[in-house]
Parts: structure tokens; C-alpha cells; sequence
């Protein structure tokens, strides 16, 4: 019964999030995703709680889900490799210099400052491309990271 | 007999090590930057505590066991998936790479820095056409990139999953 309700729980949070994000599209989808995922979380382990269970294991099976479909569809969004697949299911075989064409480098540059301002962690003045306090923070944490996982690759 | 609070306890402090071994020693490896090396890190580790906890539970079967055998193997689902996530993007993150240069830089002119950040950009985009053949998903053909079956497959569940999302902007 357990896993049931872990089931049911996880398919509600998909389709709650599918159906919110198409209402009402602003805004991160991953952070969307957070509160309905953590939601639904609450009210599964208050279902189990109710019937004076604790399986523990559900609720972790229900968590692991949720990360999963998060990385999907993050990945799928940003992943070049899954968009030049998408593109060519889209319209047919393609030569590889019309690949590199569509994907152009300030195509991509563009999207991704574009990316960083829509997060609010640049901003772009009359002089060029700034930093906001939340994107030095970021940048910190990055840089924290690199040196925790002994990245050394220049400028990745 | 490991009670099943004792259970998650043992796991995570072997999920510490694990961690522990990979910040401390093995991370400091060139091979260990690679990412067959350290996605084969986590998946022996994953396998071997599927297996451990399956053979452990099998003649117990009580509800109990399996909800905390499926508890085990997700609480190492959970782990490797976020530490597998982290590294990548620290490796491997455009965006990342572009803030961090504007940080560093202070402020960053169109004219002056894009062109270094435009390098980044070619050397994901070759790694990419690249990746898509190695891994089985485009075949080329005097220069016509071709999707094979299963690239047709995993394309029309990328793109199912962006309409569900309802994620217009790509790559």
C-alpha cells in the first residue's frame, strides 16, 4: 500500500507541476517544482503518519523521484546535445555546418547572459556586464565548489 | 540482525566515507577529473549496496525489510545523483563559467571579453556533435547528421517532457 501512495504521490506532483507551469509559466520551474515536490511530501509522510507508519523507505524512494525529474527536465532544457536531437527529429538529417550555424556561439553566449540577468545575477549598464550581489555569491560558491571537487581544468 | 533505523545509520556512514575518500584522495587524481571515471565511482559503489542490501533482506521478507531495502538503495540514488549533479556543474556549467569571468573581471565590455567567452562556447558546441556520435544517439553520413532509433526515441521523450514542463527556451 506504501508504495501506492509513494506512486500516486510522485504522479500528482508531475502533473500538478505540468499543469501550474503552463497557468502560470513565470518564473523558475525549479523552484516551482520544490514547493509542490516538498508539499506533496508533507502530505505523504502525513498519510503514513496517520496510519502509524513509518516507512521510511517510501518516503526516500518518493525523494529520489522527485530529484530525478528535476534532473531530467534541467537537463533536457539546457542540454545542447538534447536539443540538436530535438532539431533534427524536428526537421530531418542535417548537414553538420547548418548544426553550427543554428547553434551559433553568440546564440549561445546571448541565451546564457540572458539566463543570468533573467536570474538576477548580472546586469548589463552602459559600460558592459556586472556582477549583482547574488551573482558574486554565486560565483564564490562556484569557485568554492571547483576547489572541493579539485577541478582544474581552465576556464571549463 | 541490523534493525532498520541502524540500517540507515550504517549506510550513511558508509556514504561518508565514500565522500570522504573521494575529497581526500582519490579527487586529488588527474583520472579521477574524468567523467566515465567518476560516474564508475558512484555506479560500483550503487551496485554493491544494491546487492548487499537485496541479499540482506531477502530472507526477512516482511514489508519492513523491503520498504528498507528500497530505502537504502534510494538513500545512494539520492547521494550519487547530487554529487554527480555538483561535479558536473562546477566542471561543466556555460553559465557558471560565464559569471565567474564577470566576477572576476569586475565588468565585462562586449567588445573586449565575449570573444574569450565565445571559446568556451566552440569548445562545448564541438564536444556536443561529438558526444551525440560517441554515444549512439546521431550517425554521420558524408557529412549528414542522422538520428539513429534510439536518438529518435530519447528526442521524442526530451521533447514530451519540455511540453509538459512547458519549457520553450533551448540549449
Amino acid at each position: 500500500m506504501t508504495w501506492l501512495f509513494t506512486s500516486i504521490a510522485f504522479f500528482v506532483a508531475v502533473i500538478t507541476h505540468g499543469v501550474l507551469s503552463h497557468l502560470a509559466p513565470r518564473g523558475s520551474a525549479v523552484k516551482r517544482f520544490f514547493l509542490i515536490g516538498a508539499l506533496v511530501g508533507l502530505l505523504l509522510i502525513a498519510s503514513f503518519a496517520v496510519g502509524n507508519a513509518r516507512p521510511y523507505g517510501a518516503v526516500l524512494a518518493y525523494a529520489l523521484l522527485c530529484e530525478l525529474y528535476v534532473f531530467l527536465f534541467t537537463l533536457v532544457a539546457n542540454s545542447v546535445s538534447l536539443n540538436i536531437a530535438m532539431r533534427l527529429l524536428q526537421e530531418g538529417p542535417m548537414r553538420a555546418n547548418r548544426i553550427t550555424e543554428i547553434y551559433s556561439l553568440d546564440d549561445m553566449l546571448e541565451r546564457r547572459l540572458e539566463q543570468l540577468v533573467n536570474a538576477k545575477l548580472i546586469t548589463r549598464g552602459s559600460d558592459g556586464w556586472r556582477v549583482t550581489a547574488d551573482g558574486a555569491r554565486i560565483a564564490l560558491v562556484f569557485n568554492f565548489m571547483r576547489a572541493v571537487f579539485h577541478q582544474t581544468k581552465p576556464g571549463t | 540482525m541490523v534493525g532498520s533505523v541502524d540500517a540507515y545509520l550504517l549506510l550513511a556512514g558508509y556514504l561518508l566515507l565514500h565522500a570522504a575518500t573521494y575529497f581526500l584522495l582519490l579527487g586529488k587524481l588527474a583520472v579521477f577529473q574524468r567523467e566515465r571515471v567518476i560516474f564508475l565511482f558512484h555506479f560500483v559503489s550503487a551496485v554493491a549496496t544494491t546487492l548487499l542490501t537485496l541479499v540482506a533482506v531477502k530472507p526477512l521478507s516482511s514489508e519492513v525489510a523491503l520498504d528498507t531495502a528500497i530505502g537504502l538503495i534510494a538513500m545512494h540514488g539520492i547521494y550519487s545523483v547530487s554529487f554527480l549533479e555538483l561535479w558536473a556543474i562546477s566542471d561543466d556549467s556555460y553559465s557558471l563559467a560565464i559569471l565567474t569571468r564577470i566576477a572576476a573581471a569586475g565588468v565585462i565590455t562586449d567588445a573586449a571579453h565575449l570573444g574569450d567567452l565565445r571559446s568556451i562556447g566552440a569548445r562545448k558546441q564541438k564536444n556536443r556533435l561529438e558526444g551525440l556520435k560517441t554515444i549512439g544517439l546521431v550517425d554521420s553520413r558524408d557529412d549528414l547528421m542522422i538520428l539513429t532509433t534510439r536518438g529518435r526515441w530519447v528526442a521524442h521523450a526530451a521533447r514530451a517532457l519540455l511540453r509538459l514542463v512547458n519549457i520553450r527556451r533551448k540549449g
